[in-house]
């Protein structure tokens, strides 16, 4: 929940999620939100290049998510608020992402052993 | 105690509080961490990102009452490096942790994880 850059905080859920599948756990991801915006396609892999430092590359956060994703294909499932997402004009999410109706999201909190509600809409 | 159970032991029912947030900010959560366990509940509370500004000694009344308590402090390391503290003196009895800490410590069925 939350917009991706207001703080630490998608670092922080990013670190966690890959220490769970390190551990053979499954995940799902829900954003709603901004955080909806955390996987919109038309960023791209990287970051604009950075004047300080021309030659190296820095991965945006869809390129992060969809490394993340394909690092552990069957275990990480990433979902977005269909409502939100529209709502932003998010127009074209990752091939990956599954966008849902806001009910979804008791759906999936259902199918979960432990959910964690990491910042605030 | 293993490498990865969180301080303070493998007692069930054990709750994990993750605190973000810090100095001046919010401060029912960590009223809350107190409250558990003066109730006797097996509490962890974990900082992260601004919640390590309150690592330090004497940064926070509630977070002093909460470890004399016998609650188990805990703090995130990345944090800290990425707010210069690394290097700084810490609380008494705080443990420095990572995130595979707290993903073994949430893996754990008898563990419930409240995120701040």
């Amino acid at each position: 929940m939350g917009a991706p850059h207001e703080s630490g905080q998608v670092t922080s859920a990013l670190r966690l999620t890959q220490a769970l599948l390190e551990r053979d756990a499954s995940v799902q991801v829900w954003t709603c939100g901004y955080a909806t915006l955390l996987t919109q396609r038309g960023q791209g892999p990287e970051k604009p290049r950075n004047l300080a430092d021309w030659n190296r590359s820095y991965p945006s956060l869809p390129g992060l998510v969809e490394g993340l994703i394909e690092a552990f294909p069957d275990r990480l499932h990433w979902y977005g608020c269909r409502f939100c997402s529209d709502d932003r004009g998010v127009a074209e999410h990752l091939p990956q992402v599954v966008l849902r109706p806001p009910a979804g999201y008791a759906a999936n909190v259902a199918a979960a052993d432990k959910t964690i509600l990491v910042g605030v809409i | 105690m293993t490498q990865h159970e969180p301080p303070g032991g493998g007692a069930p029912g054990r709750l994990l509080l993750i605190e973000s947030r810090g100095r001046g900010e919010y401060t029912g959560f960590r009223r809350d961490a107190v409250t558990q366990v003066l109730g006797g509940q097996p509490t962890v509370l974990f900082l992260v990102q601004d919640g390590v500004m309150l690592a330090v000694p004497d940064s926070d009344a509630d977070l002093d009452r909460f470890q004399a308590e016998g609650g188990a402090l805990a703090v995130d390391s990345f944090s800290l490096t990425q707010y210069g503290l690394d290097s700084a003196k810490l609380r008494p009895g705080l443990r420095v942790a990572g995130m595979d800490d707290v993903a073994d410590w949430i893996l754990d069925p008898a563990t419930r994880v409240v995120w701040h």
